[in-house]
């Protein structure tokens, strides 16, 4: 799986191109979309309640980040500027939806085929270890459904967005040290309901 | 070390649970639309220090939204700002989205990239302006937001277009200064320095993010003095604040006639004789596009001292009271206020004859008519029923108000009897049939037969062959309506009565509500998508390249309605024209082999 995720500190390191030497007065609303959409998009479907708002709720994030580009000045990365708009936005959507808690756990189970595909599962796993690994999936799912908000998201952020703390801490408002109780504290809570999965004995076994 | 490992297996977990795919074709494209339509500039700098900044920061807090508005979002209006206050004529276009527009606009993007219509467009505008030494040197360079002002040249009104200005959005300043010190010869205006390009008589010059361009020299310097602060723009008018503030944020085209023009129109037309317009301050329009379609408002403000407030709203309930399904509905609020609050109306002229008619007719105006006119007025056209292509029609005087209808028609049934008689013979009679509502009237059968007659002369013999009408009248309770057939008439009593399905169970109804302004005086609702999904037929017929559902749709489907609306309060006249469109449709059309 390719998450291709932009990291790194003030502009971001974009992907492509020579982007290490762009400068805050280089980004064009096209530079903007063609270098986060991927990015923006993955990180709002994986918070609402279908494709089709996920569409519509990233187009959303674009339209107020065009909006204020000529404000941005890159003290916070793209990427974390991006995703704050994101997040406020996702939030936005769940508010009007008020599916708040089902969308994660429901929305994910519901594309469980999209996501073999995605994962190229099929690629050396036997069906058994292929249920195995659906069946794991689904109760990691259960299990973040079950964390506080801000526990999910610092998680999410962190493992899954693949961003370092500092930029977690950013796109949540929070303090480092605050976002790194949270991890903690969302970290316990998934080794204790998950301990099948990461009792080193479960791991040896090849259970996942 | 095991935590170290649960950490790896969280973050692989975690990755597979929640792995996404890229964002889809679909969505690029719309975001690419959206990117699109943002114009290119250079990004404002920072040049105060952080505590200068602060204090800055503090100020645009007070000036807020309105220096939002102006500096960054609405280029077209902004350049009012270089307007001098005494110009006559302003209009400003503004294509960049405001928040809510954002969505539309890339509707359309989507729909003109699907048909390419984009290039087309850009090619044809090429070609257009290819002999145009102006266009096509500078356009690279333009931004698609403008400004248009006519300012006062002391000139005979045919001569009023020479004070034209216009002002263009430079996208790219420094190309465009480039261009025109590269292929502009160069004058000079006073201090300010301008351009001439080929043989063209425009003179050319910028002034900052604008491109000033006009036919006399003269009112580059007007603009330069706006620049300058040596004379006060349009911004700063009294009556150009109060209607900016009287039309939409996000309107994209805005026009401001100001009481300057008004007052060169007032003394034009002293020799003349005639001026509608000379209690009038100002005036100002806007269209902006909406989601369903395109809103277009309007303001007048009235100073007349005679007249004090307007005419009551609409009956609330008129809709209620409508037979359902009309194809369109014109409906005014107490007609005869307007008779009372007219000037004319005691012009001597007038007077003698209102008079005259007086004595044939034997009503009195004031004391027979005004009082049966005090209520609603409404003229509907309705499919007929039961009869492919044909429509009814049907005319309602309500008792809002207190309006005695009921008794005007009666009087003017006798009058119309009285006035018809010839030497002792009867001319058009009535006859009545009492209903559970009132009474039913119908022309004798003689009369009858004369009008259809008369139909059939006026009109030719497939009209007769039809002739589905036949004037019908009821009163129910004091209010009179009045139909083209049976038919329609029981369907508008039984309306009126609250016994049958009316406007307000109609799909259109709240379009029609929130489209219209509060407490209309007066308001017309036409379903486009109505009459022409009647048309179809025809339109499969004649139109054989392009596809009649375009047509057919252009205005919406059900639930759509072109609505226009007004109210005057005594000082200021304010209206509004919705008109649905389905943007789509229309790219299509437009980029359909017929044009």
């Amino acid at each position: 799986m390719g998450l291709s995720l932009i990291r790194g500190a003030g502009l971001g390191a974009a992907r492509e191109g020579d982007s290490s030497r762009m400068t805050v007065a280089d980004l064009s609303p096209e530079t903007l979309y063609r270098l986060h959409l991927d990015e923006v998009y993955r990180y709002v479907v994986r918070r609402v309640a279908g494709r089709t708002e996920a569409e519509d709720v990233t187009a959303e994030v674009f339209g107020a980040a065009f909006a204020q580009l000529p404000k941005f000045r890159g003290g916070s990365g793209v990427n974390v500027w991006l995703l704050g708009i994101a997040r406020r936005k996702v939030a936005d959507s769940l508010r009007r939806r008020s599916r708040r808690r089902e969308c994660l756990a429901s929305e994910m189970a519901a594309d469980e085929e999209a996501l073999e595909a995605l994962l190229g599962a099929a690629g050396g796993d036997g069906p058994e270890a292929l249920a195995r690994r659906a069946e794991a999936r689904r109760e990691l799912r259960r299990i973040v459904a079950g964390l506080r908000e801000e526990q999910r998201e610092a998680l999410l952020l962190h493992y899954v967005e693949e961003l370092p703390i500092a930029q977690v801490a950013a796109v949540m408002g929070r303090s480092p040290a605050a976002t790194n109780s949270l991890l903690q504290r969302a970290r316990a809570a998934v080794y204790r309901e998950g301990r099948a999965y990461f009792v080193d004995e479960a791991v040896e076994e090849g259970v996942i | 070390m095991s935590e170290e490992r649960n950490e790896e297996k969280l973050k692989e977990m975690l990755g597979e649970a929640y792995a996404a795919a890229d964002a889809p074709d679909g969505l690029r494209d719309r975001v690419a639309a959206m990117a699109n339509s943002i114009p290119v500039g250079p990004r404002p700098r920072r040049v105060l220090p952080p505590r200068l900044a602060l204090v800055g920061a503090l100020m645009l807090l007070v000036g807020g939204a309105l220096a939002f508005r102006y500096l960054f979002n609405r280029p077209g209006e902004t350049a009012i700002q270089l307007i001098p206050a005494d110009a006559l004529i302003v209009a400003t276009l503004d294509t960049n989205p405001s928040p809510a527009q954002v969505p539309l606009y890339a509707r359309i993007e989507k729909a003109m990239q699907n048909r390419g219509v984009a290039g087309k467009a850009e090619a044809a505008i090429g070609k257009l302006v290819e002999d145009s030494g102006i266009a096509s040197t500078l356009r690279p360079y333009l931004g698609h937001n403008l400004a248009l002002a006519i300012l006062s040249t002391g000139g005979a009104p045919k001569e009023m277009f020479d004070g034209a200005v216009l002002l263009l959005e430079l996208k790219d300043r420094a190309g465009a200064e480039a261009a025109l010190k590269q292929r502009g010869r160069r004058a000079f205006e006073g201090s300010l320095t301008y351009y001439r390009l080929g043989k063209e008589p425009y003179c050319v010059t910028e002034f900052g993010p604008y491109l000033a361009i006009t036919q006399k020299p003269a009112l580059l310097g007007r603009i330069a003095d706006v620049a300058e602060s040596r004379v006060p723009s349009v911004a700063t008018l009294r009556e150009y604040q109060l209607a900016r503030a009287e039309l939409p944020e996000d309107a994209n085209l805005m026009l401001f006639v100001s009481p300057a023009a008004l007052s060169e129109v007032n003394e034009k037309s002293k020799t003349i004789g005639v001026n509608p317009l000379r209690h009038t301050q100002w005036m100002a329009a806007s269209a902006t596009l909406r989601d369903e379609g395109v809103q277009v408002d309007f303001r007048v403000p009235v100073n007349d001292p005679r007249v004090h407030g307007g005419p009551a709203p609409l009956d609330e309930q008129l809709l209620h009271k409508l037979p359902a399904g009309p194809y369109g509905i014109e409906a005014i609020a107490q007609p005869a206020w307007y008779w009372s609050s007219s000037e004319e109306k005691d012009a001597a002229e007038l007077r003698k004859e209102m008079g005259e008619l007086e004595k044939q007719s034997g009503l009195n105006l004031e004391r027979d008519v005004l009082p049966g006119l005090q209520g609603d007025v409404v003229l509907a056209v309705y499919p007929a029923e039961g009869k492919e292509a044909s429509v009814d029609g049907l005319v309602v005087f309500s008792d809002a108000h207190g309006a005695d209808a009921a008794l005007l028609a009666e009087k003017v049934r006798g009058a119309i009897e009285r006035a018809t008689q010839e030497n002792g013979k009867p001319g058009i009679r009535f006859r009545s049939t009492p209903s559970a509502t009132g009474a039913v009237w119908h022309l004798d059968g003689d009369t009858a037969k004369g009008l259809r007659e008369a139909v059939h002369d006026a009109v030719g013999e497939g009209a007769q062959a039809a002739s589905p009408y036949e004037l019908v009248h009821a009163t129910v309770g004091k209010a009179v309506l009045i139909a083209s057939s049976q038919s329609m008439l029981d369907r508008a009593i039984a309306a009126w009565s609250g016994g049958a399905r009316s406007v307000a169970d109609d799909p259109s109804y709240p379009l029609v509500q929130t489209k219209s302004v509060a407490q209309a005086q007066w308001l017309l609702t036409v379903e486009l998508h109505a009459i022409l999904e009647r048309l179809r037929p025809y339109l499969k017929k004649e139109m054989d390249k392009t596809d009649p559902e375009d047509l057919v749709r252009l205005f919406g489907g059900e639930g759509s309605a072109l609505v226009v609306s007004g109210r005057f309060d005594g000082q200021l006249m304010k209206g509004t024209l919705f008109v649905p469109l389905e943007y789509e449709r229309a790219v299509n059309l437009l980029s359909g082999p017929g044009w």
